[in-house]
């Protein structure tokens, strides 16, 4: 088989249809604290399809509202706009790789493991010292370079996961060895290409490899959050987890109190959670 | 191992601990989460008219049953934790793991 080069990778990301504005607003909103919310939302409400996906997944069970919201702007007045922004990204960014011409991809698996992974993130995010809607997003999003390979690459792609479980291996190392590229580069040439801020690049590239970055990136958190999707099961199949990175959990506190004490509101609210994008 | 269950209030116990919080009509916590009971608190929600609250109970568990579950728990952490490796740190990741399955369940 034939490896995917970088360079043939990054070609085919940039052709990809750039991301709706105003999820590149909301991305940037990370790091801007005077954002016009008013104005995000009616931006939002303009793009029909997602302002239809968002108000879905608003009046879901999740979030238990008493009254149905009908617009953005009720939904921004209700939920915040942290939530409504997460959920935003998420949307408008699944909308655009479609990933179901790729043999032996689990679409609900992929996202029942993104909602896990947000999860921990936000409740390990306190114990790391990071910011926890940041944390969520960076959960949320970590494994998009799977996606965009299964979208872009799906007859690739498709070896790979049949490889994986012939051989019993982790996902990165079936990638390495079929495709010369794993789905964390992947997702960072991704992150790179929609102008992801870069504590989220950082997540996404860096995951796999958290040593290499810096001591607060965000990777540290998402890798130890992967780690704690798949003890828990949170995606029901024994899929098996990778070693804990000794450097990262050190960055991290190394406080294993603190982070069983994680555990059942992390299970918890991840029953309540899959409800969102599911 | 504990157990969580719903009790009415006249039969809440001191030194029980509470497994979820209490919230008032307006969504106020009245008694919030991991909260061990005193006879003042218990009386204080009977007088606000909480009828029942979910609470941690210890339950004593057959020696048997105890080992048998103890081992599922290992089969199934060993199954995940096939290809990671024995560092101190994943070696301490699944103590907690194992600890935490057999205090909350399967």
């Amino acid at each position: 088989m034939t490896s995917l080069d970088r360079v043939k990778v990054a070609e085919k990301l940039r052709l990809l249809p750039s991301l709706p504005g105003v999820v590149t607003e909301l991305l940037a909103s990370f790091a801007n604290d005077d954002i016009d919310v008013d104005q995000v939302a009616r931006r939002i409400a303009h793009d029909q399809a997602l302002a239809a996906r968002v108000l879905r997944v608003a009046n879901s069970s999740f979030y238990g509202l008493q009254n149905r919201v009908s617009t953005i702007q009720e939904a921004v007045v209700v939920l915040g706009f942290r939530a409504v922004r997460s959920m935003v990204l998420a949307i408008g960014m699944s909308g655009l790789l479609r990933a179901d011409r790729c043999p032996g991809f689990d679409a609900h698996s992929y996202q029942l493991h993104g909602v896990g992974a947000a999860i921990a993130a936000l409740e390990l995010a306190t114990m790391a010292g990071v910011n926890r809607d940041l944390a969520f997003t960076a959960g949320l999003l970590h494994d998009i370079g799977k996606l965009a390979l299964a979208a872009n690459f799906p007859t690739e792609y498709g070896e790979v996961l049949a490889y994986r479980k012939s051989h019993d291996c982790f996902l990165v190392v079936a990638e390495r060895d079929l495709l010369g590229i794993d789905h964390g580069e992947v997702g960072g040439l991704l992150a790179e290409a929609w102008h992801f801020p870069s504590p989220l690049r950082e997540a996404v590239s860096g995951h796999h490899a958290p040593a290499t970055e810096t001591a607060d990136s965000l990777a540290n958190l998402v890798h130890l959050a992967d780690a704690t999707t798949q003890v828990l099961q949170l995606e029901g199949s024994a899929y098996p987890v990778m070693p804990l990175d000794r450097v990262t959990w050190q960055r991290l506190g190394g406080d294993w109190h603190a982070y069983a004490r994680a555990l059942p509101r992390i299970e918890s609210g991840f029953d309540e959670a899959r409800h969102i994008l599911i | 191992m504990k157990r969580i269950e719903l009790i009415a209030s006249e039969g809440l116990a001191p030194g029980m601990t509470v497994a979820e919080s209490v919230l008032d009509d307006a969504g106020r916590v009245l008694v919030s989460t991991g909260t061990v009971l005193t006879e003042g608190t218990i009386a204080s929600l009977i007088r606000r008219d909480v009828q029942a609250v979910m609470v941690e109970l210890i339950v004593e568990e057959d020696a048997e049953v105890f080992a048998a579950r103890s081992l599922r728990i290992k089969h199934r952490l060993d199954q995940i934790f096939r290809l990671a490796g024995d560092s101190e740190e994943t070696q301490a990741l699944y103590q907690v793991v194992f600890d935490y399955r057999l205090e909350h369940g399967e």
